[in-house]
Parts: structure tokens; sequence; C-alpha cells
């Protein structure tokens, strides 16, 4: 049977929108405070603490104060050794 | 889980449970958890929390957010990092007298919110410990700067104990003993500093289920008695196979697990708790190791009642639930077992067995950890419980010697007191409310809450009765409450009940006397009586029947009888008042 690899993006996804109490599809990678009402300081200690147990990993408390974004979370996460599907470039003209 | 709880029809989830929290940090991330927990009771959770960092306007004025709802229980929970963060973490450039002084401005400031709390709010206030500082690790015993904290500390937490002890309505959730059992882990600094959170995620529900057995006793009231196998529970072993030199008890494994489990029974014993001894043994056999072992914390003196043969254990049960005159409701079952505990449970499902692992060491684990006997205090009336129902032993054989009831009422030298339900009593008061099953006319389940908004109008009358014989004083033993209606004149008993430990001997008869004498006194003319077929009170129609009581109304199980005032009721006579 083939084993199929996580897909890390979508756990990441998911995770945020279980924080902040959204619907997953609502979220990008420039979702942030000023376009996602939820994300306030409450969501953030959810989000927090979704991404630790989901990828079992620590945020240092100065990571979190980096928490601005979801591509943000992602770079962190991606520090950290987690590895998500490099993204095709978009073709020119 | 949250939401399938959310989705159980409303029959299952019980009352609604208006809780109130007033913090000094963050605790919006754990409501689910708590909620969660509070469902266990079983009720429909209602939990509202106080503004951060304003305890005064959370509890002091009767429009705040906490108060309005008209909570079951207010809790606080707080920490030395908000209430003096100077004290937390500047210590080390405070003097000590400094120290000494930011304890006792804290202290000071307990009794006031306690004080101010009590004038504006009537229901249960739980006040936490304040637990030790987050991330601190333990210091040298050289470090003076970390002892004196330590000890102011300390001082604080002694001084919420004190403000438990002294007031009725006050209660402790023991925050600190929360860390303490559970360890730094359950701890997070980093979420501490972010955002004030310090309860790491992984121990949120384990912090939600502390508050709620700290609570649960507002709801659920607790067994009375719990009654234990003998052979593999009390001692290794069974004593009819290997005699009393052979089973296991002592210092050494296994034996010093028996011996635990011994001290458990006992800790439980001096809570309140009666024992009872449940055993298929030979009974001379067990008399005689009791005898011998005198170095056995458990002793014969210590079971209320024994049966000791070969008789099933549910049968036994039922006689010593007559023997106590307490429902088997009361009754918690521990046996190592298995087919003694499915038996008790397939006969007698009132009853309830304690989930006990066959070895030592689940049994141990299962007295420590369990919450059936959970009582909000441990009162005067618990600690002599136990003694309370030996005389109560004496005062059986007593009837049986006499020749006729009237001979062994005068024999007994009865004296009663009556005194208003008041704030000082009303930890006994609340306790008979949530206990009395048999003589009990409505069993309403009234809460200390509640109790003291119908002290608060001084039209009610609201009855304690105290009673006392030659065997010793058996404290409060009963309750009438009369309240006023709308209706000019007219009162309504609300409740009237007595504890089956004095029941039969008149004490009953001298309270409804004083009830309907202190309603006469209070301009009452009409006096409306309700009786609540609870499927266990029926005595107490019976009674109603000797007073000569009209009935006025009946439907399914609610009937009204009506009486005027003054009433044709007289004391009995071999009853002398205090």
């Amino acid at each position: 049977m083939i084993k199929r690899k996580p897909d890390n993006e979508k756990r990441l996804v998911e995770a945020i929108a279980h924080g902040l109490g959204v619907r997953p599809g609502v979220l990008n990678e420039k979702s942030s405070q000023e376009n996602v009402k939820e994300w306030d300081s409450l969501g953030i200690i959810r989000v927090v603490t979704e991404l630790e147990t989901e990828f079992r990993v620590q945020f240092t408390i100065l990571e979190i104060a980096e928490f601005l974004n979801v591509g943000l979370i992602k770079t962190i996460l991606l520090d950290k050794g987690i590895k998500f599907p490099k993204r095709k470039p978009q073709k020119q003209g | 889980m949250l939401a399938q709880l959310r989705r159980l029809p409303e029959s299952c989830k019980g009352r609604e449970f208006r809780l109130s929290i007033a913090r000094t940090f963050t605790l919006e991330t754990q409501l689910e958890s708590l909620e969660v927990a509070l469902h266990t009771l079983p009720c429909r959770p209602v939990i509202r929390l106080g503004p951060l960092d304003n305890l005064e306007q959370a509890l002091l004025e009767g429009n705040s957010e906490l108060l309005i709802p008209r909570p079951d229980a207010v809790l606080v929970l707080w920490r030395l990092e908000e209430l003096d963060p100077n004290l937390a973490f500047a210590s080390g450039s405070m003097t000590i007298a400094q120290r000494r002084i930011a304890g006792e401005k804290i202290i000071q400031r307990f009794r006031l919110l306690v004080r101010g709390f009590m004038r504006t709010c009537h229901a249960p206030l739980f006040l936490s410990t304040l637990p030790p500082l987050v991330g601190r690790k333990s210091q040298s015993s050289l470090d003076a700067e970390s002892e004196s904290l330590t000890s102011v500390r300390a001082r604080c937490n002694e001084a919420i104990r004190d403000l438990c002890r002294q007031n009725s309505q006050i209660h402790l959730f023991d925050f600190a003993g929360w860390i303490e059992q559970e360890g730094q882990q359950a701890l997070d600094i980093k979420m501490d500093f972010y955002a004030r959170q310090p309860i790491a995620p992984p121990a949120w529900m384990s912090f939600a289920g502390a508050m709620v057995r700290t609570l649960r006793p507002l709801r659920v009231p607790p067994a009375k008695v719990l009654a234990v196998d003998l052979d593999n529970v009390l001692w290794g072993g069974v004593l009819g196979e290997v005699g009393e030199r052979g089973i296991l008890l002592g210092a050494d494994f296994p034996g010093n697990l028996y011996l635990r489990i011994q001290q458990s029974i006992l800790d439980l014993r001096s809570r309140g708790v009666l024992l009872a001894m449940v055993s298929k043994n030979n009974e001379g056999d067990v008399c005689n190791l009791f005898r011998k072992r005198t170095d056995m914390p458990l002793q014969l003196r210590h079971f209320s009642s024994r049966r000791v043969n070969w008789a099933d254990k549910h049968a036994n049960l039922v006689e010593i639930s007559r023997e106590l005159g307490l429902g088997l409701e009361s009754f918690v079952f521990l046996d190592d077992q298995a087919f003694e505990k499915r038996q008790m449970q397939h006969y007698l499902p009132q009853v309830r067995v304690l989930p006990a692992q066959e070895d030592p060491l689940g049994i141990l684990d299962a007295l420590r950890s369990t919450t059936l006997f959970d009582g909000l205090k441990v009162g005067k009336e618990d600690r002599r419980r136990a003694r309370e129902y030996e005389r109560s032993a004496k005062r059986t054989k007593l009837q049986a010697k006499s020749h006729s009831t009237k001979e062994f009422l005068r024999s007994l030298r009865l004296a009663t007191r009556v005194r208003p339900v008041t704030h000082e009593n009303m930890g006994r008061v609340v306790q008979l409310l949530l206990k009395t099953n048999q003589f009990n006319a409505t069993t309403r389940r009234h809460d200390e809450a509640s109790v003291r908004t119908m002290i608060a109008d001084k039209r009610n009358s609201l009855l304690a009765i105290e009673a006392k014989d030659r065997f010793g004083d058996q404290g409060i033993v009963g309750l009438g409450f009369a309240l006023a209606t709308p209706e000019s004149g007219e009162y309504r008993i609300d409740s009237f009940l007595l504890s089956c430990r004095a029941l039969g001997r008149g004490v009953e008869q001298m309270l409804w006397h004083e009830l309907m004498k202190d309603v006469h006194k209070k301009r009452g003319k009409q006096v409306k009586v309700e009786y609540l077929n609870s499927g266990r009170n029926a005595v107490v129609l019976g009674f109603f029947e000797t007073l000569g009581l009209k009935k006025v109304f009946q439907t399914g199980d609610r009937r009204v009888y009506e009486t005027s005032l003054p009433a044709r009721s007289r004391p009995p006579a071999h009853i002398r008042k205090i």
C-alpha cells in the first residue's frame, strides 16, 4: 500500500482555522489581523496550541510574536523542519 | 465532545448552573474544558468571566455582570503575580519588613473583598489559594529572598483558609494544591508571558476537573457510608485460609499498601464517613484478628455496623442500611472481587460501587481519588457523625429493653432548643437540606444562596431544632421554613424536615409546635402545608395526619394541607426546652 505523505499545507490551514474558529476556506497566506476579525490575541493563543499539538513543535515567545499572518507562521514552521510543497512558479507573459 | 454534550436532550443535562468567575489571569481559552467538566455534575453550565484585574468591581458591585445573573457559585482565581507584581518579581530589592507589609496588605484586601461580597451577594464564594510563581525554580535554602516570598504566600493562603473556616458562605478551591499535585509541567511560562495564561494546554482538562470537583457538592450530596470487604482489601490474603499470622499487613511490601488503604479509610471516617464491614468470613476469626492486631490503623470500634457471615453481601447491606437508618443511595461499596461488585450493582443499583482494580494499589488509588464523599466543608457535625451513630445504637438497645415507648422516651431525658436559621449555622442547615430524604415534606434542595435570600425577608420564619439526650448532643437535627406569601397573614411551609437520627421521639412535634408559634407571632393567620411525594418520604404524611391538618388540594404527587393559627398543637411532655 502506498503511504501518502501528509499534506502539511492543509494541516496548517486547518489548525489555524480551528484555532480562530473560522472555515479553512476563508484563509490564505495573506490572512492576518487586518482581514480576519477572529485574529485577535485569544485567537493566537488557540492557534499556537493547535499548531504545537498538530506538528509536535514548540514555539518560542519571540516566534509567537511573529504570528502576524499565515505566510509568516508557515515560514516559522519551515525553520522547524516542517516541509511544505514548493509552489510552481507562475508563467510569465 | 462539547458539541455532543450540547446536543443532549435537556432532560439529560440537569438544571442550569450559573458559575461566575472573577480572575486575575486569562481563562478564556479554557472555557470549553470547563464547560465539558461542568456537564458531568450534571448540569447546563452558564459560565461568566469577570474583567481581568478588577476584582473589586466584579465582586462588590451588585450590578456587575458577574452578580446580576444570580450565580449559583462565584469562583475567584488569583495569583501573587497580579495581586502584587512588585512583591512577586522585585522582592529582592525589598526589605523583609517591606515584604511582610506587602503580604499584610494582600490579606487585608482578601478580608475586605469577602466582607463586601457577603453584603452584596448570597451565592457561595469559592476562593482559590495562591499558587507558586510560574517558572520559579526552587532555590537553595540559603536564598533568603525566595524563602521570604514563600512564607508571604503561605501566610496569604492561611488567611484564605481562615476566611473559609469563619464564614459558611466562603469555600476553598485549592489552586496551589492542584499545582503541587500536577507539577510545574502544568504551567506554561511562555503563554504566561505572552497572554497571561499560566495553565499549560495539556493540563486544561485537569484544571477544569479540579474546579468542578470543588463545586460538585453544591449539586450532589456526598455519600455517607463506606461498606468495606476485608480479605485482600484491609489486608493481603484470605484470613480463613492463612490465619491471622499469614495475612499481609505491615511496613514491607505488599503489607505497606494495605496499611495505607486502612489509613485512607480512617481518613474518610475523620471526615464524617461512616464505616461498615461486609465480609464473607467467620466473625470470630475477624474479631480475634482485630483484638490482637492493635497496630492496625482500623479497629473494630471504627465500624458503625458490621455483617461478617456467609450470606450475600447485598442482603447484608440492606440490613446495615436499616440498622443505620440510612437509604441505600448513601452507601459506597468497596470490594476487590469483580463478582461481588457485579452482584451488588445488579441487586442494589442504588449503591455506588467504588471502581477499584483488584490489586491493592488500584484500591488505594480509588479511595484517594474518589469524589463520592466530597462535601463543601468538613464541619463539627461531620466529625461527630460516627460517634452519633454509635450513640444511636445505644438508644436502640435502650428501646429494646424498655417496656413501653412512653418509658423509653422518658428515660432518654430528651431536650431541644429551637433557634432561627442564621449565617452562623448555615453550613449544617444546607447540609440537612441536601441530605435528608425520609422525613422531608418537600425535598427542596435549597442552596446557601436561596436560604440567605429567605432569611433576608424578616417576615419569614426559618427555624432549626437542636436535640440532646442522655447519650449526647446531636446538634441541629431538623428544619422548618415558613415563608410569608403575598396574601396577608398567609404562610406557606416550604420545607419541613428531620434527620432520621432524631425521628420518632417527638422532636418533629416540638419543631412543628415552635414553628407555628413563631409564625403566629409574626401575625400569621393561615398556614398552607405542602407535601411533595419523592417516593421515599411517606413517613411525613403519617405525621401530618397526627396534626389534624385539613387537606385542601391533591394532584399527582402534590398535596396541600391547611391550618389556622393559633394552632392547637402542644409540645410533647417528655421533651424539655432549653
